[in-house]
């Protein structure tokens, strides 16, 4: 099991396509090689989180739905919107409260993103300024 | 072979002779033969209820000699592996796995299922003696009740275990009579028969007879599943011999299993704890296994029937008489004295938790009450008994947990459940005690520590689970398993998961686990069925767009694939497209990794055909919006203007072209337009032509996404839709021009050129795709990237602009013309530089050249520049002679486009014949800044148009859109109006700072008027002089001058004034410019008349890097006497007409004003009302402002902006009295508050009269004057 905090932060659309990814903290270049082997795992696990994410969405009001998955290390939680976009936050560290709070403040970026007139739901977030909002706010939150 | 329960299990112990039968008659041996004829209905009497019950057994006849007993756990492994290794599917493959677990595993010492319940001794009348190998036989199987001792059985199994004791063990005498033997003899037979019958005991003694002589076709595939059984068993133990070998010496501490063999879990011992180390069995050898795999199988329908009528007839009053023997020994009294004496002190003298203490795990001896217990249970299980079977089972398990015998009591409870399931199969999960259900594995997995048990449970747990329509909980109990080492059972344990999660509607994660489970397969070496399960994974991927996803998969996908030769082309397909859209986004290295597995993918699943267009999309990129197609030779690629449909619009070009078309044609006949270039900006939507034996050229940038440099061959044009006139005689596929080597650098972009050549006959084609070669490596593929061009998107419908809607674009087809055009070869000889001055002159000279095999009969030219524009024809052979000037004709369509006609169509004789050169000459005056009232064409178009005799034409086009820069500023000031005369005033524009010299001087002043209008006829001619001697008027950086003139009557219209007689120059005969008016504020556009005063000036300037440039220009100023500029515009009042000239004027037509300074600008406007009442009467004038909102608004905010009132003015109302013939002179100001462009005057002032006399109040219009109001002198409007 890694020491280190890891946060693999995902946006998911309508598809189950992702169309916006971040890992916290940010990659460096020598991690970067070392962790491209393993790289998708994080991603089968979003995605296969995805089934236990939309069974809760149905059960309960909440957006945020605390941690709904875990697979070996690495704990999944979810906050899905009310459009039903999902956000997936696959972390290997409990950190409940920044997490909760990181998605609330993703999920006020999204929506102003997603008020953009040029902007189509479920199309892939390339905005660099949504890019540097998410890298603050895990900073801010998920340190 | 699945059975729900273990079936019974009895030993064989056969003669030599009677294997030698079964050998002959094609099978391993006699349990082997006796396989498909094992299951019968057995009557047994139920010991708790005493009722007899019918249920139907499958008896599991092993022959110890030779087939060997249950598998060590240190070879079951490599069966095992072996068993999922023989299919390619799955799903196949995990059935036999089960199949084989069950059939080969050890049981636990803390059940009886595994042990022989009874012994069948089979000996055949071609013994010499009998009795004697019956006595011997039964010999063997007294030594085998020693456990120490394994010379009796093979090699590789594990220790025999026996239900009962050897005197209690039931044994049963089959004598094998095999009549298909020339020996064989029914007297020896029956005489056999009767001495074992005096010896055995009739009833223990038997006859098998065995009639069949050949193969029976109904009989064919009868041993199908034992014969894959005994194919999987024989590979796994050559494996495991291999192994073996590998791993001398081979101690039970040195068993580990090798990267190559089947891994064993490491929490769960591999080692049997009867057995001490793995020895394959080496008794068999290969050829006589090939001798049964090979062999017809020789047994009737007759013989099967017999067999099973044998072997009916022994096992049941056994079984019957052991299970009541069993159920007295436990009944009644066990719940309070039942336990062993063993079991129960061991809880008093154990040094510590005996239970938990793992070294020490508690064992019950085999006839204490709880393996009493547990042998009646097994036994009512096995003989479907499955209620009575969970009594036993419910209160041992209880018993076991007390004791803390935890493995005893996971398998206990195990078998509860299952016992219960099969007892009442129709209870629910809320009737269903779920805690049977959930414990077992666990415990299993922590106290058995042997991974067939846990196996078994797992998989029993899970049927019972997903009988209950609990499939979550049964994947989480088969997920528990990925704690095992063994990576086969693991991937196994994931696959059965994956697939209860589908059948739970969690497909996401059943995708999830089938990646696991492939992940575990491929550890194990099992390719086919890792590449089953990626493959199965592989569609809930399909469309998501998880990149790093979608890669891993292609990439396991083709290894495994490769590996286990099991890959499709359709499966290669979906990974080399997957491969393709996700490379860009990796790193440079991966990228060629991924590039090189790309090519080696096509390679191999697509030999010696083209890659499917949907699999190359963007390897290379095809930039779509640079695709542009060029019907014929001309223009030469880089001849093409960047500018030329960007610049102008498609109707700009239309008008030029229908102007050069009527002119050629005559202006009768119809326009149908003609694209030498359709490019993204082009009308596309018509199917254009193109000349037969020219090249149809196709130009688009080609970009490289990748990190890392590709090389593409052979880079080509792909044709369809080719049509011929005339099928059967010419059908030859239109001829491409190939690019042989295209090497694109990491994220490069090139231009490419490629064409087709279409020959005289073909009608039509059409280019559907790129093809090339990809090398990578010095290997290469073919690929084609498909050429699609998408119109222009439609908004103007409801529909179309809800949804998206595209034009058809029809670029790439091509109606090949059949008469040959002309063709004329431009050469620029002299071109002006890409940037000029305002009002310079520039002069383009081309040399055309015929090069066609058309002779060109006629040629004009068409411009937008219609009153800047003079061109004519150089003579002499080198363009040093004469210059024929050429008049200008306004074109019939558009007065704004001035066509000029080197030739007329009416002449019979060529304008330029085959291979003859001429020159021509076009002067352009370089575009004035914009002004209020002047728009200027943005663009200059020039577009040459010839013709053939057959009327077929081509044409050449430039746009000149060069940046302008102000040189010299004019201005006029009338210094009396009596004698006309006025100073001109001059200003050299260009700053100190940026030229090392810049003069301008002045040549030659000349009235200039518009010829072209029809009412600059009507007016009077007049010439400008001088009021002083001609003198030298030059002006350098930042200087001024001024000169004054006069305006005189005259008869000569070309009079000029030269002022400097010296300096007299070929000037170019351009037109008077017109004012075109804008159409902004509803003003309708159109050519005013005008009179100005031309100024020609020489600049010679040399910029601050010692260019020197030397050039003329002329410069225009209205003439200040004539009705100039908007003021000119006298507005008519219907009822008094005449009656008012009203004239409005600004001295700030184009102001550059701070808002940030001074929030408010200015515009002062003069008004000049002169009286010309033809009653000569006195008016009194109201100027009234004519504000455009007059209605009291709330807020400005509920206003748009284009509503609002923008400009105020100082005085609303303004009263004159305006005698005869007299002039009022009303000054206002306009306050505005923002840049844009204002009508001073129009609308937005009214002036009433009211004559004197009159009573009526007559109102008059305000001419418009625009004033441009700038924030600053960098912005354009």
């Amino acid at each position: 099991m890694s020491t280190a905090k890891e946060f693999y932060f995902a946006i998911i659309g309508h598809a189950d396509q992702p169309i916006f990814e971040m890992d916290f903290p940010t990659p460096s270049e020598k991690k970067t090689k070392e962790s491209e082997g393993t790289r998708h795992l994080n991603h089968y696990i979003g995605h296969a989180a995805l089934d236990i994410v939309d069974e809760h969405a149905l059960t309960t009001p909440q957006m945020y739905l605390k941690m709904v998955d875990k697979f070996n290390e690495w704990y999944v939680s979810a906050f899905v919107t009310a459009s039903r976009i999902r956000f997936i936050m696959l972390h290997t560290h409990r950190a409940d409260e920044g997490i909760k709070q990181f998605f609330q403040e993703m999920y006020e970026t999204y929506i102003k993103h997603s008020m953009n007139p040029f902007y189509e739901i479920d199309d892939v977030i390339e905005s660099t300024a949504f890019e540097q909002k998410a890298a603050l706010y895990g900073k801010k939150y998920l340190a | 072979m699945s059975t729900v329960f273990p079936s019974p299990l009895i030993a064989l112990i056969t003669s030599s002779s009677s294997q030698k039968h079964a050998t002959t008659r094609g099978f391993k041996s006699l349990s082997h033969l006796f396989f498909p004829f094992t299951t019968h209905d057995c009557q047994l009497r139920e010991p708790v209820e005493d009722s007899k019950v019918t249920h139907r057994v499958r008896l599991d006849i092993r022959d110890i000699s030779y087939d060997g007993h249950l598998l060590t756990l240190s070879v079951l492994p490599y069966v095992l592996a072996q068993a999922l290794k023989y299919f390619t599917d799955v799903s196949q493959s995990l059935n036999l796995f089960r199949d084989v677990l069950a059939r080969c595993s050890e049981p636990l010492e803390h059940e009886s299922f595994g042990h022989y319940l009874a012994c069948l001794f089979v000996v055949s009348t071609h013994e010499e003696n009998p009795l004697g190998e019956l006595s011997r036989m039964i010999q063997t199987q007294q030594t085998l009740y020693n456990n120490t001792s394994t010379l009796m059985i093979p090699g590789h199994c594990s220790t025999p275990k026996w239900a009962a004791p050897h005197a209690k063990t039931p044994r049963h005498y089959i004598l094998l009579h095999d009549s298909n033997n020339p020996r064989s003899s029914t007297t020896r037979r029956d005489e056999v028969y009767a001495q074992m019958c005096a010896t055995y005991g009739e009833d223990n003694c038997q006859v098998l007879q065995l009639d069949s002589d050949s193969e029976s076709d109904e009989m064919k595939e009868t041993w199908n599943e034992i014969d894959i059984f005994n194919d999987v068993l024989e590979k796994g133990l050559e494996e495991a011999h291999i192994h073996s070998n590998d791993s001398i010496p081979n101690t039970p501490d040195n068993a580990a299993i090798t990267s190559k063999s089947p891994s064993s879990p490491t929490f769960v011992s591999t080692i049997s704890s009867g057995f001490s180390s793995v020895s394959p069995n080496n008794q068999h050898g290969s050829n006589k296994n090939i001798i049964w795999k090979n062999s017809r199988k020789i047994i009737s329908l007759q013989d099967g029937k017999s067999i099973q009528g044998v072997i009916a007839r022994f096992v049941g009053p056994h079984v019957e008489k052991e299970m009541k023997v069993l159920y007295e020994a436990t009944g009644g009294q066990r719940k309070t004295f039942s336990k062993s004496i063993s079991s129960g002190m061991r809880k008093w003298f154990s040094t510590g938790s005996s239970a938990s203490n793992l070294a020490t795990p508690i064992t019950y001896a085999w006839d204490s009450i709880e393996m009493q217990t547990r042998r009646l249970g097994d036994l009512l299980l096995m003989f479907g008994f499955p209620g009575a079977a969970y009594d036993q089972y419910h209160s041992l398990k209880k018993d076991l947990e007390v004791d803390k015998a935890m493995a005893a009591h996971a398998v206990a409870l195990e078998m509860c459940a299952v016992a219960l399931h099969a007892a009442q199969p129709h209870l629910n999960s809320k009737q269903f005690p779920l805690r049977y259900l959930d414990p077992p594995v666990k415990l299993l997995i922590e106290y058995a520590k042997k991974y067939p048990a846990v196996l078994r449970c797992a998989f029993n747990m899970t049927r019972i689970y997903a009988d209950l329509g609990m499939h979550k909980e049964a994947a989480a109990t088969l997920s528990q398993i990925s704690a095992l080492d063994g990576d086969h059972f693991v991937a196994v344990a994931q696959f059965l998961a994956a697939e209860q999660y589908e059948k739970a509607g969690m497909l996401r994660k059943a995708s999830f686990h089938r990646v696991l489970a492939a992940n575990r397969f491929s550890n194990a070496n099992i390719p086919a069925l890792s590449y089953d399960c990626y493959r199965l994974a592989l569609i809930e991927f399909n469309q998501k767009h998880w990149g790093v996803i979608d890669e891993h998969l292609a990439i396991r996908l083709l290894i495994e694939g490769e590996k286990a030769g099991v890959m499709t082309p359709e499966i290669a397909s979906e990974c080399i497209r997957r491969l393709v859209a996700v490379c860009p986004k990796l790193s440079p290295h991966q990228q060629t990794d991924r590039l090189k597995t790309i090519v080696n993918a096509i390679d191999t699943y697509f030999p010696n055909q083209t890659v499917p267009a949907s699999i190359f999309s963007n390897i290379p990129k095809v930039e779509m919006e640079t695709v542009k197609v060029i019907y014929g030779e001309r223009p030469s690629w880089n001849e093409i203007d960047e500018n030329e449909h960007q610049s102008v619009d498609v109707d700009g070009w239309v008008a030029v072209e229908r102007a050069a078309h009527h002119a050629l044609f005559g202006p009768n006949t119809p326009f149908r337009g003609m694209q030498m270039v359709s490019d993204d900006h082009s009308d596309n939507q018509k199917v254009r032509e193109t000349p037969a034996g020219e090249r149809f050229r196709v130009m688009m940038d080609l970009t490289n996404p990748l990190k890392t440099p590709i090389e593409l061959h052979n880079v080509r044009l792909s044709v369809t839709d080719v049509k011929f006139q005339n099928e059967p005689e010419c059908s030859e596929t239109p001829e491409l021009g190939a690019l042989p080597l295209l090497q694109l650098g990491a994220e490069e972009s090139k231009t490419i050129e490629l064409y087709v050549f279409p020959r005289k006959g073909c009608h039509q084609f059409r280019v559907d795709g790129l093809l090339f070669r990809l090398v990578v490596n010095d290997k290469g593929i073919e690929a084609r990237i498909p050429l699609e061009c998408r119109g222009k998107r439609l908004n103007k419908t409801a529909k179309q602009k809800k949804s998206k809607t595209y034009t058809s674009d029809e670029r790439l087809k091509a109606v090949v013309a059949q008469d040959p055009w002309p063709l004329l070869e431009f050469r620029v000889i002299k071109a002006p530089h890409k940037w000029s001055y305002c009002d310079q002159a520039q002069k383009y000279e081309l040399e055309i050249e015929n090069i066609g095999h058309e002779d060109v009969f006629s040629m004009c030219l068409a411009t937008n520049a219609f009153d800047r524009a003079a061109t004519g024809i150089i003579h002499g052979v080198d363009g040093n002679g004469e210059q024929e000037e050429l008049n200008l004709e306004l074109a019939a369509n558009n007065a704004k486009i001035a066509t000029f006609m080197f030739q007329k169509p009416d002449i019979q004789q060529p304008f330029l014949k085959i291979g003859e050169k001429k020159r021509i000459f076009i002067d352009i005056r370089s575009c004035d800044e914009p002004t209020g009232l002047v728009v200027t064409e943005k663009s200059t178009i020039l577009l040459i148009a010839y013709r053939s005799s057959k009327r077929t034409m081509r044409q050449w086009r430039k746009v000149i859109v060069g940046e302008r820069r102000r040189l010299v500023s004019m201005n006029i000031d009338i210094l009396n109006p009596a004698t006309r005369s006025f100073s001109i005033n001059f200003k050299n524009c260009v700053p100190v700072s940026q030229a090392a010299l810049s003069r301008i001087e002045l040549i030659r002043l000349r009235i200039a008027r518009d010829g072209v209008s029809p009412t600059a006829q009507t007016d009077s001619l007049t010439s400008i002089e001088l009021q002083s001697t001609p003198r030298k008027v030059e002006i350098e950086s930042e200087q001024t001058d001024t000169i004054v003139v006069h305006l005189a009557s005259t008869q000569d219209p070309n009079k000029e004034v030269w002022l400097h007689e010296n300096g007299k120059v070929k000037t170019p005969k351009w037109p008077c410019p017109s004012e075109v008016l804008s159409s902004i504020d509803n003003v309708d556009s159109g050519i005013r008349n005008s009179e100005k005063i031309g100024i020609l000036w020489k600049a010679n300037i040399v910029n601050n890097e010692g260019l020197v440039t030397s050039f003329i220009g002329e410069s225009f100023l209205d003439n200040p006497f004539t009705i100039t500029s908007a003021s000119a515009l006298t507005t008519v009042n219907e009822k008094a007409t005449g009656a008012l000239h009203i004239t409005c004027e600004t001295p700030m037509k184009n102001v550059v004003h701070d808002f940030s300074k001074s929030r408010v600008c200015e515009l002062p406007v003069i008004l000049r009302i002169q009286n010309k009442d033809r009653f000569r009467r006195s008016v009194i004038i109201s100027v009234n402002y004519s504000p455009k909102v007059n209605d009291a608004v709330d807020g400005v905010h509920l206003i748009a902006p284009e509503n609002r009132q923008q400009m105020w003015i100082d005085r609303p109302v303004r009263k004159r009295l305006v005698p005869i013939d007299c002039e009022v002179v009303v000054e206002l100001t306009w306050k505005i508050t923002h840049a844009a462009v204002y009508d001073v005057g129009g609308s937005n002032l009214k002036v009433e009269a009211e004559f004197q006399g009159s009573k009526d109040i007559t109102s008059f219009k305000v001419p418009s004057v625009l004033s441009v109001v700038k924030s600053s002198s960098f912005a354009v409007l």
